[in-house]
């Protein structure tokens, strides 16, 4: 009898999860550890900034296994476990408790962890950051008693707890060194309009900024912006981006730039060494290039597609059309494509009433396409993005044109 | 015609259009049809991940996709295939009979009352 192929993973959220199932489910006959830090079991964390917060989900409904069934699929889940060295000379994971753990296949799927501001004042209490339940569950504790909230940094993350903020009804302000919120992700005429949303919603908008410093004597007070200008607060949520979690992969061979470097297979630079998630620079076959995404899709989607290149059900490379999405007050932001830079922007529907479609076009292709309140176009929006689909602009334009039977052609 | 007590008359199967998804009301819930290769499904038309109207969405192959945030759902069985949805979506029976296409009020599967 041959030995039972281990799969090791190292990692404990959405990708560890989509790997785990989909090795288990194509064939992989062996035995599949992951191995995470946090308490819980894979877990969502895009309600975290918004559901979570406003006290309209329980963190503990999170789990994207029902019941938290991992055995009844012969997959072990280690919590509050981590590892602290990848040995891949001999296959093996030390763990922190003195374990050691010898591997067949290693997936590292440590996603990434929020950048750390090193200001004056930065480490008060009432300075938080959001990646986990207990991130989230400390910044809810906190909301419950603040009235005027400062949040620093304007993306995803940034963007859902002011509107989360405002609306429990706290006093929110937002500043961001861009001109407007979610410029790393979209056009600057959709930003105008996510602009006008949180304006509209009371945000005070600190826009081309950054706070420098906060103040506080037991807790944070007072954020200071770069001009000087010090708001008063009674609490912080800095939301500035993220950072691959790979220090534990110094010194293995393992190749490491901005995140684990990966082929198109996610395959790493060591033989039966894969990376998936945030962590991973993957080669894009498509674009040809690397890119490392940080957004729930792709987790999930790359998760899946390395569980199956492990399994060895798969020998397609891993060539998606990025996505995600945002919901702030009732506004449902979607985003589909390929970033190219020079692109013609044409928006459908009326920006003032804050409900458009925006198309990327790129010498006469749809690369890219936003909706904002326009759920009901989204999914042909996208179809035309993955279709590369010709498309004059005027007719993507007109009120007339029917998206949803349009996209039907390239169904 | 079905007993009235346990389905409800939707409309002519001859409006159900391939790949298309009409949205009805029974008993205070919001269901759908949805037509896939010829034949004429019936499942609840809220998402279980969070609410959205799922005939906003799309149907490609026999996946039904939120508008939303993109859960898929198995036309047929209900099964959450893609997530963030991890919830089944509840399924009714559908009769046709004399062009009429009735539902069942009742979910014949994943019947939230039955978790």
């Amino acid at each position: 009898m041959t030995p039972r192929r281990r799969l090791v993973i190292i990692g404990g959220g959405l990708t560890a999860h989509s790997a785990a199932m989909a090795a288990r489910h194509n064939g992989f006959e062996g035995e599949i550890t992951m191995i995470s830090e946090e308490a819980s079991v894979p877990y969502d964390r895009t309600p975290l900034s918004k559901a979570v917060l406003q006290g309209k989900r329980e963190a503990a409904d999170l789990g994207f296994q029902p019941d938290g069934d991992y055995a009844g699929h012969e997959i072990t889940v280690l919590t509050e476990s981590r590892v602290s060295e990848v040995d891949t000379e001999r296959q093996r994971v030390g763990l922190s408790s003195g374990d050691e753990m010898p591997w067949d296949d290693l997936l590292i799927a440590t996603g990434a962890r929020p950048i750390h501001l090193q200001g004056p004042g930065f480490d008060l209490p009432g300075v938080h950051y959001l990646r986990t339940i207990p991130d989230a569950e400390a910044m809810k504790a906190d909301l419950e008693r603040a009235e005027r909230v400062v949040v620093i940094g304007a993306g995803f993350i940034g963007s859902e707890v002011a509107a989360s903020a405002r609306t429990l009804g706290k006093q929110a302000t937002l500043v961001d060194m861009f001109d407007a919120p979610m410029s790393n992700a979209l056009h600057p005429d959709i930003t105008a309009v996510c602009a006008e949303i949180h304006r509209g919603h009371g945000v005070d908008l600190r826009m081309n900024s950054r706070v420098t410093e906060l103040r506080g004597s037991e807790q944070v007070e007072q954020a200071v912006l770069a001009d000087g200008t010090a708001i008063e607060c009674d609490m912080a949520v800095v939301g500035v981006g993220v950072r691959p979690n790979v220090e534990l992969l110094t010194d293995t061979g393992i190749d490491i730039d901005n995140g684990v470097v990966t082929d198109e297979f996610c395959r790493t630079s060591i033989p039966h060494v894969h990376a998936a998630g945030d962590v991973a620079n993957w080669w894009h076959p498509e674009l040809n290039q690397r890119i490392r995404v940080e957004h729930f899709d792709n987790a999930g989607a790359q998760g899946t597609h390395v569980g199956k290149v492990i399994a060895g059900a798969t020998e397609e490379p891993f060539a998606p059309v990025p996505y995600f999405w945002s919901d702030q007050y009732d506004t449902n932001i979607q985003y589909a494509g390929f970033p190219v830079d020079g692109c013609e922007l044409v928006i459908r529907g009326n920006p003032e009433e804050r409900a458009i479609t925006a198309f990327y076009l790129h010498d006469g292709v749809v690369c890219a396409a936003v909706t904002v309140n326009q759920a009901r176009e989204f999914r042909s929006a996208r179809r035309l993005v993955a279709a590369r689909a010709a498309i004059d602009p005027e007719t993507l334009r007109a009120p007339a044109t029917d998206i949803r039977k349009l996209s039907r052609e390239y169904r | 015609m079905p007993d009235p007590n346990q389905y409800v008359e939707v409309m002519p199967e001859s409006l159900v259009e391939e790949g298309e998804m009409y949205p009805f009301d029974v008993d205070d819930e919001q269901l759908m049809l949805a037509k896939v290769e010829g034949k004429i499904h019936a499942l609840h038309g809220i998402c279980t991940h969070e609410y959205a109207e799922l005939w906003d969405g799309d149907i490609e192959d026999d996946t039904i996709w939120c508008p939303l945030h993109s859960s898929g759902f198995n036309v047929e069985s209900g099964a959450a295939t893609n997530l963030p949805a991890v919830v089944p979506l509840p399924v009714y029976d559908v009769q046709v009979e004399d062009g009429t296409v009735y539902v069942s009020r009742k979910p014949v599967k994943n019947d939230p009352d039955d978790r």
